[in-house]
């Protein structure tokens, strides 16, 4: 009965309800994609970090992976340490550098290590598969995009360079490649064009150090061994890392975990910025309900105590008044979980405008999850903010609102 | 021994260990004011400094001063601190000669930059000049993004903000109608009715706009007085100038009068005697 008499009420004003209806979808929408911005990042970044499928970094002291030019000097000695932990299954050194082939600037990262899961070969075979070197040649993998700008395919050879072709004039030492692969890389910005070679030919190419990498990367072993993907515990994961920057103190090893921590400084605008916005969100849902309802109580104060005097009692009163803040709150979460999923898409394309943003980072990802969360956490907002209009409504003056209301 | 990594002039981590004794004939140094409070150094102390992952003593330089880099949006999330040495000194610090990472050109007043860039780059010598302004419009191409987020969400605001206003006013406009009806059978013309309506919603959302207008200028001292903390900088970070709260009052006017005269049209919709209730 008394939701037969709110949904009249809610629908008596259309007009009103219809603006009202709207302020409380964008609202909704705006909480969703802020659960969104919170948590989508995050996502992106475990992402990433478990597909390369090393739990333990290694970077000179105070770096991030890519984060700056610097290199690890003698990196064969820190490779030596990990390989001396039970605890390590396998390592990588990667040295990343910018290279010329033929005539354009590449990214090149030179690694040396066994069962390399850092990217995946979509075509051809591995530097590892390419043995031994034709005519001296030395394997090399490129990304689609190289492959494509270069003109090349598996089979064809390159000329790399150290420096652009009109400074090679001036500095020799080139190294002709020859391409065995083409490969899939996860962290690659949009356009850029990789190339994978060993380490030893980009050391050559680029001597910064002797046997310098710009990190080290470590697989642990794991119970679940068949899994190259398999993250091992993060004990097993901070024990490995506390153990390098014991032996180097030059050096800062991070565990996932670690690095996830060390990512925060840079997502601690967003989420804050999410965080601000998710709490507007909510007040404005609040603000809106106490409003709209204390305003239509006090409107219809006459027809509440004429109900009253007819026999409804408070609580009926009450649950007629909640029900008409659950209405518009569901009417509004429907209408805001399908504008919160469209937003986050035309946000997150804005965001991802961005410069310098590796292919496939998302800022926004579009999940249930949060949208659910988002109309749970605003409909107990806005019940809460109907609980003050409903105990007044409950508490009508029946005597003397009937004679003010029919004098 | 306190240490601490820095990212040299061109690509070279250094290690920076403090209170060793000075030596005569030294390299002077300047270092970057965070990095000279962390290290506890000032000018006139003597330092070592060597390759990162490079053993042995390093080679001793001289505090000459520290420096307080000009806030930079783009590097606010580097850990890493900054020392200037002259590029010979470096050059035996690292056993790296004849090499750098960039040169600056000033030019004389009235050069024609534009020109010097192509002629710079027509060259093929295996670098790639840029002009001033590239280089700063490239770099702040971030800010432009996030500048756009906010302009989409301000606008998501301001349609939430619209419609509230809207279902407000017109929860004001049906408590009012008995009122309004007697003012009709009274003889108030519509126009007078219209604007007394708008009127008062235009007042109604200006008075919402000062409100926002207040709390702007809190949550924006709020904001600098945190990230300046947190990222130990002095940029800003919010800033309420005069053209946004001028925005504001005038979008506030602007959705007050659709408002205003959308609940008007809906009030005058209504009969006489259904407005005076019989």
């Amino acid at each position: 009965m008394m939701w037969r008499v709110a949904i009249r009420n809610v629908l008596r004003h259309r007009l009103r309800t219809g603006f009202s209806v709207a302020a409380l979808a964008i609202a909704v929408a705006l909480l969703a994609d802020m659960l969104m911005l919170s948590t989508g990042m995050e996502k992106t970044f475990n992402r990433v970090l478990s597909s390369v499928g090393y739990e333990v970094r290694v970077c000179p002291a105070g770096t991030l992976p890519f984060g700056t030019d610097a290199v690890i000097a003698e990196s064969a000695r820190v490779e030596r340490a990990l390989a001396g932990d039970a605890r390590v299954a396998r390592t990588l050194r990667v040295y990343g550098t910018t290279l010329y082939a033929d005539s354009l600037p590449v990214v090149a990262m030179g690694i040396a290590g066994e069962r390399q899961s850092l990217y995946r070969i979509i075509e051809g075979g591995d530097i590892d598969a390419a043995s031994p070197p034709r005519a001296g040649r030395v394997p090399v993998v490129l990304n689609a995009n190289a492959a494509a700008e270069l003109g090349v395919a598996v089979g064809d050879t390159l000329r790399l360079e150290a420096t652009a072709p009109g400074a090679a004039l001036a500095f020799s030492g080139g190294a002709t490649v020859l391409v065995t692969g083409i490969m899939d890389i996860d962290f690659d910005l949009p356009g850029q064009r990789t190339l994978v070679a060993p380490l030893a030919m980009v050391q050559r190419l680029r001597p910064t150090a002797p046997d310098a990498a710009s990190f080290v990367l470590a697989k642990l072993r794991t119970e679940d061994g068949d899994d190259p993907l398999a993250p091992a515990p993060a004990a097993d994961q901070r024990g490995v890392a506390a153990g390098i920057e014991a032996a180097f103190p030059e050096l800062s090893a991070y565990s996932m975990d670690a690095l996830m921590l060390a990512l925060q400084r840079q997502l601690a605008y967003f989420k804050q910025f999410a965080t601000i916005l998710s709490t507007i969100s909510l007040f404005i849902t609040f603000l809106l309900i106490a409003v709209l309802l204390t305003i239509g109580v006090g409107e219809r104060r006459g027809e509440i105590a004429a109900l009253r005097s007819m026999g409804f009692g408070q609580r009926s009163i009450r649950g007629m008044v909640l029900a008409e803040s659950i209405v518009l709150l569901a009417m509004g979460a429907v209408i805001g979980a399908g504008l919160g999923w469209l937003l986050a898409g035309y946000l997150d394309r804005i965001l991802t405008q961005s410069p310098s943003l590796p292919d496939g980072y998302r800022f926004f990802i579009p999940e249930w999850r949060e949208i659910v969360l988002a109309v749970i956490i605003s409909g107990a907002s806005g019940i809460a903010a109907a609980l003050l209009p409903a105990i007044q409504a409950a508490r009508v003056d029946i005597p003397r609102t009937l004679h003010e209301e029919v004098v | 021994m306190p240490t601490a990594p820095l990212q040299a002039a061109f690509p070279f981590l250094l290690t920076i260990m403090v209170a060793m004794p000075a030596v005569a004939g030294t390299g002077r140094v300047v270092v970057e004011d965070r990095l000279a409070t962390s290290l506890a150094i000032s000018a006139g102390d003597t330092v070592r400094i060597r390759l990162t992952g490079e053993g042995g003593a390093g080679m001793p330089f001289i505090i000459a001063g520290t420096h307080a880099p000009p806030p930079d949006p783009a590097g606010i999330s580097r850990t890493s601190r900054t020392l200037w040495m002259p590029l010979p000194d470096l050059e035996a610090l690292s056993d790296r000669h004849d090499r750098v990472s960039r040169f600056v050109l000033g030019l004389e007043p009235g050069a024609n930059a534009d020109s010097l860039v192509t002629a710079l780059n027509g060259t093929q010598l295996g670098f790639r000049a840029y002009h001033a302004d590239d280089v700063a419009s490239q770099s702040s191409e971030t800010f432009v993004v996030i500048s756009n987020f906010h302009k989409a969400i301000s606008f998501l605001s301001i349609l939430a903000g619209s419609a509230f206003l809207a279902a407000i006013v017109l929860l004001q406009v049906q408590e009012l109608r008995k009122s309004l009806g007697v003012l009709r059978v009274l003889g108030f013309s519509r126009r007078r009715i219209y604007l007394s309506v708008v009127g008062e919603t235009v007042l109604l959302a200006n008075a919402g706009a000062t409100i926002g207008v207040g709390l702007a200028l809190l949550v924006s001292r709020g904001v600098n007085l945190y990230y300046r903390r947190y990222f130990d900088t002095d940029l800003v970070f919010s800033a309420v100038t005069g053209t946004h709260v001028a925005l504001a009052f005038g979008i506030a006017t602007a959705v007050g009068l659709v408002v205003g005269s959308l609940a008007t049209v809906y009030l005058f919709r209504l009969q006489v005697n259904e407005v005076l209730g019989r």
